[in-house]
């Protein structure tokens, strides 16, 4: 089972789980919670945005810049099928229990 | 270069960091005491009538007007309603509703002190203040750890 590699890296992952459980988030939250600097974050971001999966949205409050992140459509439909994937291959024995097969070694 | 996580890593990852990011946003102190000084100013007004009920009545409007403003303008994540549990909501729920019985019940003992209404008010207002601002972020921890542990998508 291939699992989505624009969100199975660990930096991504962070970041889209966290949008996964909010309608929006600022990008000075996300780097603060989850401790990562303003590139990397810029980058991953970007990355996901290109992917479809993040929408970047910038504002204001009063007369300070924002900067807001949210999952698409589309990316909540990626992180749920992600999910759905990783809870399939925990759920399952990475390996079939007892000998394997001789026409299966060696693969 | 980061190597991607193992599956079952990667739920807990994802459990662990939804869980971290929820305990990061955080209700102000001030919030819930400034709500109930703004009901008491109201509810005060209410009883002295005339023109000091219309100037604390507009002055209590326009304070949780301001209120909401500060709020909004602190918020740095909108959390999804699916990260809501019954039992976290139950929690919230029944917190609400011991601090309007705070609120209901404070005039009643303080009408054995004076028959002032607006005193008994005041002083319920003050108690309730003291009782939201003592007890939030218990609350909160309350609604966390009845929260957690689920992964939202």
């Amino acid at each position: 089972m291939n699992l989505d590699p624009v969100i199975h890296a660990p930096a991504r992952l962070q970041i889209v789980s966290l949008l996964a459980a909010a309608t929006e988030a600022e990008f000075a939250f996300v780097r603060d919670t989850l401790e990562i600097s303003d590139s990397v974050l810029s980058k991953h971001a970007s990355a996901l945005e290109n992917a479809g999966y993040v929408e970047i949205r910038k504002g204001h409050v009063g007369k300070r810049p924002r900067t807001w992140l949210k999952l698409t459509r589309e990316g909540r439909r990626a992180f749920t099928a992600y999910v759905a994937d990783l809870q399939r291959i925990v759920g399952q024995p990475l390996t079939p229990p007892g000998p394997l097969p001789p026409d299966s070694r060696c693969q | 270069m980061e190597q991607p996580p193992a599956p079952a890593d990667a739920l807990a990852e994802i459990q662990r960091t939804q869980r971290q990011a929820m305990a990061a946003q955080r209700l102000p102190v001030w919030y819930a005491p400034s709500v109930v000084a703004l009901g008491t100013a109201a509810a005060v007004g209410a009883e002295l009538g005339g023109t000091a009920q219309k100037a604390l009545t507009i002055a209590a409007a326009a304070g949780l007007a301001a209120l909401t403003a500060a709020l909004a303008a602190r918020v740095r994540v909108k959390w999804r309603a699916s990260t809501w549990t019954l039992s976290a909501g139950t929690r919230m729920a029944l917190w609400i509703v011991s601090v309007l019985a705070v609120w209901g019940v404070v005039p009643l003992i303080a009408g054995t002190a004076t028959d002032s209404a607006a005193w008994q008010k005041a002083a319920a207002g003050l108690v309730t203040a003291l009782y939201a601002a003592a007890t939030t972020r218990w609350i909160e921890k309350q609604v966390q750890a009845h929260s957690g542990g689920r992964v939202v998508r």
